[in-house]
């Protein structure tokens, strides 16, 4: 099938993760592409992970985002018919028709779908790989996928 | 982007109230200056450091760049006695700005321990009685596990240090950030106020998106692409130890020589080839500064038991616990910087405090009885452990004194001459010449940040630089400095913060500022500080510059007391003084 104009179907994924140094240049380079400069409109998030013995702190930080699921579990937890599969895999959240319940982010089994609480919107990454090019250490590749 | 708005939490009453004070941030632009503002207006001449206000303030630029990350504390120092000042990086900054506030000012104290759970306007006080006495990791976990916001909020917490009114403790922010001078986690400890977490969810919008975003692209290449932050990237501000050796200028053994015959074992190079395992950025820098080792701690040698700790490491925590120790392990000097965190000490003035004590036993004025039957020695680390343990928990009258500062041992006990603080702050890492010695006499909190009197010298090692000309240069590194901790940058992205891009990061938040007029706001805001450092008993007329320091050769060799009064009358005529 032709791809859309202007849109090829890409997967944005963490590779590394290691490296990560938990800067948030991904986080504020993905709400900045919506014309904000906040957390509420990011689709991805840094968390650190405890360490790999029990106490102290001292584990490493990981991107949580979505992994485009090509049958996301997200869609069927939605009441509000707010969620449609992506070509390539993942979703789209219709803006609209969203509540912010929080449903999805938790059937995700990643909770890589963020609620903003101010907008009482739910947000999900697009992959269209805006964050690929902030990450200081190459952590984040945009790989093109079959339909 | 400012929107003028002060939290005020009275913690006496347990209420908070938000303030609009965009008046303050249109006169000084944010951070050290609207926080200068509120301290002279909030703290009447010698008040009580447990009475006066902690101010943490941002400003425009944090959040809306890469490396504008820092948050600035004022308090009263109880080291000092006299003005404090510290800077803090981690997710404060973020944290205050996505909760809607550009200062958090606390005011009063509890009664009984609480930590202080702010999300956007609403301020919880959460009883934090079982959290007494717990370490700062301790604390961080639980507050963690406790407190909502992950990802997007900043924790504080004191430890044992801050709530045993240790004059140097500090506060711990996210972990691996510290605002480690001058003694703020003392005030928290007097205000029994054991943590603080802050989240939020307010949303920003820019004037223009595109102008915005030309502009952070803009400075993102700058931080990443020009080499300006590249030390700090890549083996962090250790990268100082060997060439501050070379120069002779790395305080060893209390300040008593320059030159560490174990500065291998404790270089930058040393350390990330051997025990770094990760970097960490404050929000949002895409520069990994915070350099973290593995900590492989044997505890039974027979049984093989061992366990690891996480430590971040620097320069000045290096040269305070290793080079001024005579220790050349790095092992060790993490030991140190370990036990140093978890118990809420400063590092550096734990170290210099440390190294006086050293001396002083080995020069019989203090003795095996005073000290609790421990016998300090230059290297080793196990008697700097246990002498870490009970300043922080004092068995005795001279630990409560170990635990005021070099300043109050010598008072007590004698050894003046080598007794190395500056106003009662320990000093730091460099012993460059008189450049380092004036701008730590002169500088706002006594601090090698201040002015960086430290690079004027290594400048003036292959260009000699007339005494006037040094005055005029910490002058205008005290101005200059001002603007950047009004906005609130960290001073490692000052090569990219020059005078032209502050301008232009401005405005395109739509703040427009002109040179002359940055300049004139970092002149005052400098002043406003000096004004609280006199109410508060600081005389330039009696400098008294460490005599360890003039007695000991620099790089520029002895350094003379004249040279030390042209200095400072250079720099005084330059900021009318």
């Amino acid at each position: 099938m032709a791809k859309m104009r202007g849109n090829t179907l890409n997967v944005v994924r963490p590779v590394n993760v290691e490296r990560c140094i938990s800067c948030f240049s991904c986080v504020f380079a993905c709400s900045r592409r919506t014309g904000h400069v906040d957390l509420g409109h990011a689709a991805l998030r840094i968390k650190s992970t405890p360490p790999p013995t029990a106490g102290g702190s001292g584990g490493n930080y990981v991107v949580i985002m979505c992994r485009a699921c090509k049958e996301p579990v997200c869609l069927e937890a939605c009441q509000y018919d707010a969620i449609r599969k992506k070509k390539g895999g993942g979703i789209t959240i219709n803006q609209a028709k969203c509540i912010g319940c929080g449903d999805c982010a938790d059937a995700c089994p990643l909770t890589a779908i963020f609620i903003d609480p101010l907008r009482k919107k739910a947000t999900v990454c697009i992959h269209c790989g805006e964050c690929v090019d902030w990450c200081p250490h190459n952590i984040l590749i945009k790989e093109e996928v079959e339909e | 982007m400012s929107n003028g708005r002060v939290l005020h939490i009275d913690l006496t009453a347990q209420t908070s109230e938000t303030i609009e004070r965009h008046d303050l941030f249109e006169k000084y632009l944010g951070g050290v200056g609207v926080a200068s503002q509120l301290l002279l207006d909030n703290c009447p001449p010698n008040t009580p450091y447990e009475d006066a206000p902690i101010i943490f303030a941002t400003g425009p630029l944090n959040m809306f760049y890469p490396c504008c990350a820092k948050t600035v504390a004022l308090f009263k120092s109880p080291l000092t006695g006299n003005l404090g000042e510290s800077y803090a990086g981690g997710k404060l900054s973020m944290a205050m700005k996505i909760a809607g506030h550009d200062v958090v000012m606390i005011t009063g104290k509890l009664d009984k321990p609480y930590y202080l759970l702010i999300q956007d306007d609403k301020v919880e006080f959460r009883n934090a009685h079982a959290l007494w006495g717990l370490s700062t990791r301790a604390t961080g976990r639980i507050l963690k596990e406790k407190a909502p916001g992950e990802g997007r909020r900043s924790i504080l917490r004191i430890g044992v240090a801050g709530e045993n009114q240790i004059r140097y403790a500090m506060v711990v922010a996210d972990t691996v950030r510290h605002f480690g001078r001058l003694g703020l986690g003392c005030v928290m400890g007097a205000k029994k106020l054991k943590g603080l977490v802050i989240t939020g969810s307010q949303n920003y919008k820019v004037p223009s998106i595109k102008e915005y975003r030309d502009e952070y692209k803009k400075i993102h290449e700058l931080v990443l692409k020009t080499g300006r932050m590249d030390k700090y990237d890549i083996l962090g501000t250790s990268v100082n130890v060997l060439p501050l050796n070379e120069i002779q200028a790395l305080p060893t053994r209390n300040y008593s020589s320059f030159n560490f015959e174990g500065a291998e074992g404790i270089s930058g190079e040393k350390f990330a080839d051997s025990v770094l395992v990760g970097k960490s950025a404050c929000v949002p820098c895409p520069i990994g500064c915070i350099h973290i080792a593995q900590l492989r701690v044997q505890f039974d040698p027979k049984h093989r038991d061992y366990g690891t700790i996480y430590v971040p490491y620097d320069y000045e925590l290096i040269f305070a616990f290793g080079s001024n120790l005579g220790i050349g392990s790095a092992d060790d000097v993490l030991q140190l910087i370990e036990r140093a965190d978890s118990r809420g000490l400063d590092a550096m003035s734990a170290g210099v405090v440390l190294g006086w004590i050293t001396e002083a036993y080995n020069k019989g004025i203090v003795t095996m009885n005073d000290l609790g039957g421990l016998a300090p020695r230059w290297g080793d680390v196990n008697v700097y452990l246990h002498l870490l343990d009970n300043i922080t928990v004092p068995p005795n009258e001279f630990y409560q004194i170990a635990g005021q500062g070099v300043k109050a041992l010598a008072e007590r006990y004698g050894g003046k001459e080598y007794a190395v603080h500056f106003e009662g702050n320990e000093a730091t890492g460099y012993h460059t010449g008189p450049a380092n010695i004036v701008g730590h006499l002169v500088g706002i909190r006594h601090s090698h940040l201040d002015n960086a009197g430290y690079s004027i010298d290594q400048k003036a090692l292959s260009k000699s630089i007339t005494n006037k000309k040094i005055g005029e240069m910490l002058a205008e590194e005290d101005t200059w400095r001002s603007v950047l901790n009004s906005l609130v940058i960290c001073l490692f992205a000052r090569p990219v913060f020059t005078p032209d891009i502050v301008i232009s990061s401005l405005n395109a938040l739509g703040e427009y500022r002109t040179q002359e007029e940055l300049e004139r706001i970092g002149e005052e805001v400098f002043h406003l500080r000096m004004k609280f450092k006199v109410q508060e008993g600081y005389n330039l007329d009696n400098l008294t510059p460490p005599s360890r320091l003039l007695e000991r050769l620099s790089p520029h060799g002895r350094i003379e007391k004249e040279t030390i009064d042209e200095i400072v009358t250079s720099w005084r005529k330059v900021h009318n003084l």
